[in-house]
């Protein structure tokens, strides 16, 4: 019985007794972890599972929430809803555990009759607006400003900044072709008529892209002033390029999972004068809880660098710590869920403007940042805000 | 003590278990998948509930490619039309689960008869770049026909009722999946003791002879790709009831290339090592993310690492697989069995 075959089982079978060890402890807090480090969004993926790991890591060195400790109980999912679905039964019923940091749009959106017949907190990385009507999905939290939100800012900054008094601006929509990118589509469609711009072309790119000439040849027809791109950093860049390449004059606005530090590095000088709209804190920005995280860095791992989402990671963390702290001795899904609803411009370390959820209203803040890219790097324009209009929640 | 094969009728020749040890056996596998649902815990059944589909998905592409010898890479686009007919069928139309699932099916072997077309004209690789056409075609319509498939933002497959009692649980789902497993097994295993089976296998072997032999090569190729398109059809349908939610994105091409994965490592031309691959495929990804996460419990900042070694770990074991096993798990399986068999005189 000495054939590697044998011994490669017994391994696997060894793997097994592994995973299905029970915890032994009442003072561990269990925290799903789903994550996409090998899918199509790993560039966020990778930093928002570091963050998430070190913040815990971070609050378990104090002595834990109310004396307990946090454990996350990681999945990865390669960006695959099938597999979040697996994950997230497991989390449910095999971890228990008392809240879920989710990531996706597509899988949190697939999740919604789960998570709300289930009764767990599922604070996301997906900011979809679908996610935002707690009468529609009580337990979903988007971890951020919507996506609906950011396009509305994208639409009223183009009609500030347009002085052409002879024609309306023209603007065109370029997203992925998956369920994040499409989120906010329809809504932004309703707002163009709304706010007075000319929505005059779509362009839908693959989720994983790798070239953008010929969805960009037919925009340029229609030749937009403005254009809003819905997809990933790791994707941009290749319609920055192609853009540039083929010497199109439409000035670029990305959302704020499209464009970070990194932008202006992978996009050269594609880049340049490009415009997005940003959630969080940049690496080694100048906010209150900065300090803590350079700290933490620089104990733990000092040789790796970080962009913004890696401070999306803590910011997740530092929300789900303060529901915990606020539910006390309680922990259930439905009272960390009221605890969640009662953060009213919660300081988020200055990561973030301050968010307050309702239990009305789960759009955590209405403000965000316009950033541009100038000489090769990523510098703050200003606050943008729009309006928390109840008639768009939901949306 | 006899020894080898002692036939003498043709009753005995044709007989698929030799001893009655493997009929007890399978009796007790029956009675522990009847109560199991009972201990499982809901992540295992769900695991287990996907090496059921997988299972029959397996054995329908094994009656194609490794009895009747026509590759195919469409596997995955079959699955994906049973399972979005069968959820079209239910959600657009109100048809009970009963029905639709086996029209799902059947929609899904109506594509695999047009798709097997090609099959009449080219053989090898050939083939399999046809079919792969198969694959983009109706990932494409799955994507843009959006009236009807929600396209990437994905169906919802409400629960169906069984007497009154909905199909919401993994463990009610279980015997779903299940009850068609079994039936499907013993199908395949029975159909090549049949002209028709031993048609397919002719052809396998050799096209040319098979036809000059008098089996019609338009009618038993098409038929291939009938038969097996329906198998994977039955497994989409399982799979609408299963994840309750399909996507685009459920049906990639890498799927596709899974199952042909696992009749390769489980045993080309052999309804065992069908079943076999499957359960290994299923569950060499699971263990590995188990072992992963509990890892990561140990070594929290080894997470990143650890999860992006499984792919590698499983790369590497079907390579192992492939190289001191060609012929599969099935083989093992004999191997281990004779070894029992003949143990302690091997003689």
């Amino acid at each position: 019985m000495n054939h590697p075959l044998v011994r490669f089982l017994l391994v696997g079978l060894f793997a097994v007794g592994l995973g299905a060890a029970p915890a032994e402890a009442q003072n561990i807090i269990k925290i799903g972890n789903l994550v996409d480090l090998t899918g199509p969004t790993s560039d966020q993926g990778k930093d928002i599972a570091q963050g998430r790991t070190d913040a815990v890591q971070y609050f378990n060195e104090r002595g834990g929430v109310n004396g307990k400790k946090l454990e996350l109980v990681s999945v990865e999912y390669g960006f695959q809803p099938p597999r979040a679905v697996a994950a997230y039964k497991k989390f449910i019923e095999d971890d228990k555990v008392l809240l879920v940091l989710g990531y996706g749009t597509p899988d949190t959106e697939a999740l919604r009759p789960y998570i709300t017949k289930d009764k767990v907190p599922y604070i996301s990385g997906s900011y979809s607006g679908h996610l935002t009507d707690p009468r529609q999905t009580p337990y979903n939290f988007p971890g951020g400003i919507d996506y609906t939100s950011q396009m509305r800012i994208f639409m009223n900054y183009v009609k500030e900044t347009w002085k052409d008094t002879s024609r309306k601006p023209r603007v065109a929509f370029i997203y992925a072709d998956n369920a994040y990118g499409r989120a906010p589509i329809e809504s932004g469609r309703n707002y163009a008529k709304e706010a007075g711009v000319d929505l005059v072309d779509e362009e839908i790119i693959p989720t994983v892209l790798t070239d953008a000439t010929s969805q960009l040849l037919t925009m340029q027809k229609k030749d937009p002033d403005f254009a809003y791109i819905n997809t990933n950093t790791q994707w941009v860049p290749v319609v920055l390029k192609d853009s540039y390449k083929l010497g199109l004059k439409t000035k670029y606005v990305v959302n704020n999972y499209g464009i970070d530090e990194r932008t202006p590095k992978l996009a050269g000088e594609a880049a340049e004068g490009v415009m997005g709209i940003q959630d969080v804190a940049y690496w080694g920005e100048n906010v209150p809880g900065m300090k803590t995280l350079m700290e933490f860095h620089q104990k733990h791992h000092p040789n790796d660098t970080h962009a913004s989402p890696y401070m999306r990671g803590w910011l997740w963390v530092i929300m789900t710590v303060e529901a915990i702290k606020r539910s006390g001795t309680t922990l259930t899904g439905e009272s960390l869920k009221k605890s969640l609803e009662s953060l009213r411009e919660f300081d988020t370390w200055g990561i973030t403007p301050p968010f307050t959820y309702t239990s009305e209203d789960h759009r955590p803040t209405n403000r965000a940042r316009l950033v541009m890219v100038k000489d090769g790097k990523i510098v703050p324009v200003r606050e943008v805000s729009v309006d928390r209009d109840m008639k768009w929640i939901g949306k | 003590m006899k020894c080898g094969g002692f036939r003498v009728s043709y009753r005995s020749d044709e007989r698929i278990f030799d001893t009655p040890v493997p009929i007890v056996g399978l009796v007790l596998l029956l009675i522990v998948l009847a109560v199991l649902p009972r201990f499982a815990g809901t992540y295992w059944l769900d695991v287990l509930n996907r090496i059921g589909i997988a299972i029959i998905g397996a054995i329908g592409l094994n009656i194609l490619v490794g009895y009747t010898g026509q590759i195919s890479i469409g596997q995955a686009a079959f699955l994906a039309v049973g399972a979005y007919s069968t959820a079209i069928f239910e959600v657009n139309l109100g048809v009970p689960f009963y029905l639709a699932i086996p029209l799902g099916a059947l929609t899904a072997s109506g594509v695999g008869l047009i798709f097997g077309i090609p099959s009449l004209r080219l053989k090898g690789l050939y083939l399999a770049i046809a079919t792969l056409s198969a694959h983009f075609i109706t990932t494409y319509v799955i994507i843009h026909w959006e009236s009807m498939t929600k396209g990437v933002i994905g169906l919802m497959v409400p629960p169906p009722t069984v007497f009154g009692l909905p199909l919401d649980s993994d463990a009610r789902v279980f015997y779903l999946i299940y009850a068609l497993v079994v039936p499907a097994t013993l199908f395949a295993k029975n159909l090549f003791r049949t002209k028709v089976g031993r048609a397919f296998i002719a052809i396998r072997d050799r096209d040319v002879a098979a036809s000059v032999m008098g089996v019609s090569l338009l009618r038993y190729k098409l038929l291939a790709f009938v038969i097996s398109s329906f198998y994977a059809g039955l497994a989409g349908g399982l799979m609408a009831h299963h994840s309750r939610i399909l996507f685009p994105d459920a049906f990639t091409l890498l799927v596709a290339i899974d199952y042909l994965a696992m009749i390769i490592i489980g045993g080309m031309g052999s309804i065992l090592g069908s079943i076999l691959g499957a359960v290994f495929m299923t569950l060499l990804p699971e263990v590995l993310k188990l072992t992963a996460t509990s890892l990561t419990s140990v070594y929290p900042q080894g997470f990143g690492l650890i999860a992006s070694a499984r792919d590698i770990v499983f790369g590497l074991a079907v390579i192992f697989f492939l190289m001191y096993e060609p012929q599969g798990l099935a083989r093992i399986w004999v191997r281990v069995r004779s070894f029992w068999q003949l143990w302690p005189y091997a003689y």
